[in-house]
Order: C-alpha cells, then sequence, then structure tokens
C-alpha cells in the first residue's frame, strides 16, 4: 500500500502543480478582487502542500491509514474466498474504450457496435460454454435493437 | 404539498413513481448494482422530463433501491446495497431456520417506518431550516460549504489527510471552463474541449457506474453457496409485531434521521450504529447475529429513515450529504433549478414534489415488497454476464447524449478510472465527489463576499454565524488531534470488523 500511497501523492502533486501553473497565467479584473485564476490557486496550493505531508510521511514509513467508508464494493484488499479475475476487468475496460472508440471516431454506428459489444462482453463474462455463445448473441441481438429503437424512436435521442 | 400529493396521483407521474420504485427494488436485488448507479445513469434521460417529474422517479429510485436490497441480503446474506450489510447477519440466519416470510416482512415493516419517519422529519425541519438560511449571505454560504466539506473528511474515516485530499482534488477538476464570475476561460490546457467544462453526468457515471461495473467483474466468479427459498409465509406483519418492536423503530428512524442529516454518512453506517445500539441496549443481546428479529429491524429501519434525513441539508442549504444527492442536485441543475433555501421560494412546486414523492414511494415501496418479493426474488438468479455489458452501453449513452459530445464518453472512462484509483489507494470517494459539486459554489460564495467588502478578507470574521461556523470546521480538523487519535471517524460508528467481515459483491 506504500506504493499506492507514493503513487498518489505523487500524481496529485503533479496535477496541483500544473494547475497551479496555468492558473497563475489569469489576471483578475478590476472588480473581482480575486479573479478567476486565485481560487484554483489556493485549492491546487493546498493540495500540494497536503500530498508533500503524504510523500514525506510515506517515505519516513509513517502510517498514512485508509478510509472506512467505501463507495465501490470489491476493490478492498481482504481474502475472499472466490478467485479475482484480474485480467477479465481490463479486459473489460479496454473494450468498453475500443467501443466508445468505434462509436466516436468510425462510421460503424451505434447499432452494429453494441451487438459486437454486448455479444462478446457477455460471452467472456459467462461460463463460456458453447451455448453460452448463443445466448451471448441473442442477448447482443436484443439489447442493441431494443436500446436502438428506444432512443432514436421513442426518446429521439442522437445516439453516438 | 396537498396539490403535489394530487398531482402524483395523476397517472403520468404515478406510473414514473411505480417504474421509478420497481427499477430501485429490482437494482436493489441485484448485487453489485446499486439505486446510486442506476440513478447516474437516468439522470441524462430525466432532463427530457418536466423537472417535477425528473425528481419523481430520482426519489423513486432511491426509496426502492434503499429498500430493495434487504431481500438479497435475508436470501443470500449477499447485501443487494450496502446500507443492507447488518441485515445479512439475522435476515439471513431467520431465513435459514426456517423463516424467510418473516425475516423480509420484519425488515419491510423497518423500512416502512423508518421512511415515514423520516418524511416527517423532512416536513417539519426543512422549512425553518431553509427559512433560516435565506438570511445568510455569501460569507455565511462559504463557511457551511466549508464545514460540509470538513463534516465529509471527518465522517469518511480512517485517514483525514487522504480525505482532505480528495476533497480538494475533486474541487480542482471542477474549475476547468468558463469561470461563471468573470466569464473568463480557465484550465483548459490548450484543449478546446475543457472549454465548457466537465460535465457532471459524465463525471459521476464513470465514479459510480463504470468502476463498479469493473470491481463487480473483477469477483465476478463471487457465488452464492448459501441461498433460502423464498416464501410468503408470515411477511405481513400484525399491529402487535409493530407495538413490540415501537421504541425500536422510534429510536432507530431517529438514529437513521440524524445519520442522513450529516454528509458522507448514509445508510450504511446509520444501519450500523442502529444495529450496534439495538444490541447494546436489548434484553437478549446474545441472540443479536442469530436470527434477531430486533436487529433487524433496527437496520432496515435505520437505513431507511436516512432517505428523509438526506434530503434536508440537499434542499434547505444546497449541499448534497452523498451520491444519491449528488444525482438529485444534477438533476436539479439541468433543469436549472438551484438547490438551497431559495427553492422553496422560486420553486415550490418542486420542493413539494420531492416531498410528497419521498411519502408516496415509501408506501408503493411497502405494497410491491409485500406482494411481489417471490418475483423480486427470481431476479437474483439472473447471470451478471448478461446485465454488466448492457449497465455499460447505457453508462456511454448516459454520458453522450446530454451534449452529444463523445468527448463525454472519455470523460466517463476518465473519471471510472480515477474512482477506481482512489478507492484502490483507499482514499474516499465521497469527499472527493463532493469536493467537485461544491467547489465551484465556494468559490462563487468566497468571490461575492469579497467584492461586497472591497476585498477585505476580515470581514468574515466580524460575522457571527460565518466566523462559528468556521470555528467548528476547525474543530472538525482538529478533531483528530483532539481525541490523542488520528483515526477520523467516531468511536459510536465503529463496529468489530469480523461482525460485518460478508462476502464482497453487495454492490
Amino acid at each position: 500500500m506504500a506504493l499506492g500511497n507514493l503513487g498518489f501523492g505523487l500524481c496529485t502533486l503533479l496535477a496541483s502543480s500544473l494547475v497551479w501553473f496555468e492558473a497563475g497565467k489569469l489576471r483578475p479584473s478590476p472588480y473581482d478582487p480575486l479573479g478567476a485564476g486565485a481560487f484554483p490557486r489556493i485549492v491546487s496550493a493546498l493540495l500540494a502542500l497536503l500530498a508533500v505531508v503524504l510523500i514525506a510521511r510515506v517515505l519516513l514509513g509513517k502510517n498514512i491509514g485508509d478510509a472506512e467508508t467505501t463507495l465501490i464494493a470489491g476493490f478492498d484488499g481482504e481474502e475472499v474466498e472466490h478467485r479475482r479475475r484480474p485480467w477479465l476487468a481490463l479486459g473489460v475496460l479496454g473494450s468498453l474504450v475500443a467501443y466508445i472508440a468505434v462509436l466516436t471516431a468510425t462510421s460503424a454506428g451505434f447499432l452494429w457496435s453494441t451487438i459486437v459489444f454486448v455479444a462478446a462482453m457477455g460471452f467472456v463474462m459467462s461460463n463460456r460454454r458453447p451455448h453460452d455463445a448463443v445466448v451471448a448473441i441473442v442477448v447482443g441481438v436484443a439489447v442493441g435493437f431494443a436500446l436502438n429503437f428506444v432512443f432514436t424512436r421513442i426518446l429521439v435521442v442522437a445516439l453516438p | 404539498m396537498l396539490d403535489a400529493f394530487i398531482y402524483l396521483l395523476t397517472p403520468q407521474p404515478f406510473l414514473i413513481m411505480i417504474c421509478g420504485v420497481l427499477l430501485g427494488i429490482m437494482v436493489g436485488v441485484l448485487p453489485g448494482i446499486t439505486a446510486g448507479m442506476l440513478m447516474a445513469l437516468v439522470l441524462p434521460f430525466t432532463y427530457y422530463m418536466t423537472s417535477v417529474n425528473a425528481v419523481t422517479l430520482l426519489i423513486s429510485i432511491f426509496v426502492g433501491g434503499v429498500s430493495g436490497g434487504l431481500i438479497t441480503a435475508t436470501l443470500m446474506r449477499i447485501p443487494g446495497e450496502p446500507n443492507a450489510i447488518m441485515t445479512c447477519l439475522d435476515g439471513h440466519a431467520l431465513a435459514k431456520a426456517g423463516h424467510p416470510g418473516r425475516a423480509l416482512g420484519l425488515g419491510n415493516a423497518g423500512s416502512i417506518v423508518g421512511g415515514v419517519m423520516s418524511w416527517f422529519a423532512l416536513v417539519l425541519l426543512a422549512p425553518p431550516l431553509a427559512k433560516m438560511a435565506i438570511a445568510f449571505g455569501p460569507w455565511e454560504n462559504f463557511a457551511i460549504v466549508v464545514v460540509a466539506l470538513m463534516l465529509i473528511v471527518s465522517l469518511s474515516g480512517g485517514s483525514m489527510l487522504k480525505g482532505m485530499m480528495a476533497a480538494l482534488l475533486g474541487a480542482m477538476l471542477s474549475f476547468p471552463g468558463v469561470d461563471e464570475n468573470s466569464g473568463t476561460l480557465r484550465l483548459n490546457f490548450g484543449f478546446h474541449q475543457l472549454d465548457a467544462g466537465l460535465d457532471i453526468m459524465p463525471v459521476m457515471i464513470g465514479l459510480f457506474a463504470v468502476s463498479q461495473v469493473i470491481a463487480d467483474t473483477l469477483n465476478i466468479e463471487q457465488q452464492d453457496t448459501d441461498r433460502v427459498r423464498a416464501n410468503m409465509r408470515g411477511i405481513l406483519t400484525s399491529f402487535r409485531d409493530y407495538g413490540r418492536h415501537g421504541w425500536n423503530m422510534l429510536r432507530s428512524s431517529l438514529i437513521g434521521i440524524a445519520m442522513g442529516v450529516l454528509p458522507g454518512v448514509g445508510a450504511t453506517i446509520a444501519s450500523i450504529v442502529s444495529y450496534t445500539t439495538a444490541k447494546n441496549l436489548s434484553a437478549t443481546p446474545e441472540e443479536f447475529g442469530k436470527g434477531s428479529e430486533e436487529a433487524i429491524v433496527a437496520a432496515e429501519t435505520a437505513n431507511n429513515a436516512t432517505t428523509g434525513g438526506t434530503l434536508i441539508p440537499l434542499l434547505t442549504l444546497g449541499i448534497p450529504g452523498g451520491l444519491t444527492d449528488a444525482v438529485l442536485l444534477g438533476a436539479l441543475t439541468i433543469h436549472n433549478l438551484q438547490p438551497g433555501p431559495l427553492l422553496y421560494i422560486k420553486s415550490p412546486q418542486v420542493v413539494n414534489t420531492i416531498i410528497a414523492s419521498h411519502l408516496f414511494a415509501h408506501i408503493v415501496m411497502f405494497i410491491f415488497m409485500t406482494i411481489g418479493v417471490m418475483l423480486f426474488a427470481r431476479l437474483m438468479l439472473l447471470s451478471r454476464a448478461w446485465i454488466f455489458p448492457t449497465i455499460l452501453v447505457f453508462c456511454v449513452i448516459g454520458a453522450y447524449v446530454l451534449n452529444n459530445r463523445g468527448f463525454d464518453a472519455w470523460v466517463m472512462v476518465a473519471f471510472g478510472l480515477v474512482g477506481m484509483g482512489l478507492e484502490f489507494v483507499r482514499a474516499p470517494l465521497a469527499p472527493f465527489l463532493i469536493g467537485f459539486l461544491l467547489g465551484p459554489l465556494a468559490e462563487k460564495e468566497l468571490r461575492s463576499g469579497l467584492m461586497s467588502s472591497g476585498g477585505d478578507y476580515a470581514e468574515i470574521l466580524t460575522r457571527p454565524i460565518a466566523l462559528g461556523l468556521l470555528v467548528v470546521a476547525l474543530l472538525l480538523l482538529l478533531w483528530p488531534v483532539l481525541r490523542g487519535k488520528r483515526r477520523g471517524i467516531p468511536a459510536a460508528l465503529k463496529i468489530d470488523a469480523d461482525v460485518i467481515r460478508l462476502p464482497p459483491g453487495g454492490g
């Protein structure tokens, strides 16, 4: 966890430094004592200060503590009885990125991209038996056509 | 208020409310899918509704979701919603002892009592608080935001340092785009896509839906090995039951309401505190964990009682206490409504609809949870392999549809990664979200205050309420030092880790 905390500290230090310098380019107007850049600079300076404290504590081997509440269940490092599937999770994330790329950068269209995405993801997440492939295709086609119909014909929404 | 009740009984809003409650219960039943996630997903589509229908839908999902977790917790010992975590212990034990209907009935009875009690609290406490808040100037509003952030940081527990960093990081990410005070374009780093800033919806969908689906995929092999078949025997509780558990219900409701009002605490901690309190005051504490009826009632009453409590700071001060409030805030914002005391004056029909739909949704939930429990229980058998890809498609549509920008879909993915990253290093997400939402408000109020004082910061020290609030914020900051410990969460909110160690996957 120390490495994770160090990474967190360094990332926030980098982000706050970027904001500090970028916000410094903004000049206040005569009627606005603070201006558009001052508050982001205050926040980024405070964040940078805390990041330095965090990094120093990690390097000195002191306890940082962890959040005791969570809004996303399942990422905790506790031991579990079932097998975790990090590669599957990464694959799903990569497929989501590919799906968005196809939708936003090609002319493949929502319907076919969605059918392929839902069917492929469903099959990968299932037990991958032959009949799961059939179910995956049926679910993919049903979801693709249903969502396409609902959003383009009923809600009249422009889809990606 | 009567108009709002009558309006909700007309066909369209009534249908919306029924759909919302049904959807809420369904996602509550499905482990890994939360009501907050569903609310974030439907948020973009509420743009096409009237503001009152939009809030009706969201409140109904909220109420249904908080209640639906009871079914999975009782029958599978997996919390369908995180707030059902304590129900897993005794609800499941009672169900396994041959009384699943009784366990579900008691939980349902607790849910309706908690919900109705919190509705009374909302009706009685919110208007005077709003009346008081209307007299506040920018310095007081700025101080309220600071207190809210400090409260959420200190109650997130574990590490104040990480909590504060998360809150500031959230605030910092809310700054890119056009500064609404001066019209100046700022912090776009040369990317014109950032000119309009980061929209709240892709941010929330990424943080809570995308990251949750990825977390659930990580744990997709988790099996339910402890399933109990549902039956209806004992699902209807008698007046004697209400009498026997009356004091427990009242106490748990008050705990739930109080926990709901505090930003960042929420239903999960409320049910843990209520369970612990009930155990400490019980004549038969040894029964807890073995199918105690008192325990089920305490946990389920408290988690539903937070629903009204959490709406109080949102409606009166414009301060969201957690994810569901943040989504409601987003819904009001996309309808050009600003939550806070002025909402009572400018849009009383919206406020009244929120309050009325909170009560109606509980009644509808109680009916559905009583008659439809067998049907809802079947949902637990649905394979997540077919649900998760569909949710991801909804995420993409939801992020894209409001602004018709492909960029928003990428923002969603980016914030999904941010959510996972923060969760991985065990930095609390609630302060991050509230920082993102309240950062711009804090800046606006501070700059208004400075403009009125001619740039003099010292004026805040001359305003008694603002000064008092800042002192409270300072005390919250120093709380771990004053207690001589570095733990942020109050001892009263703690419970032995082995008591709540349950199979993960409850979304």
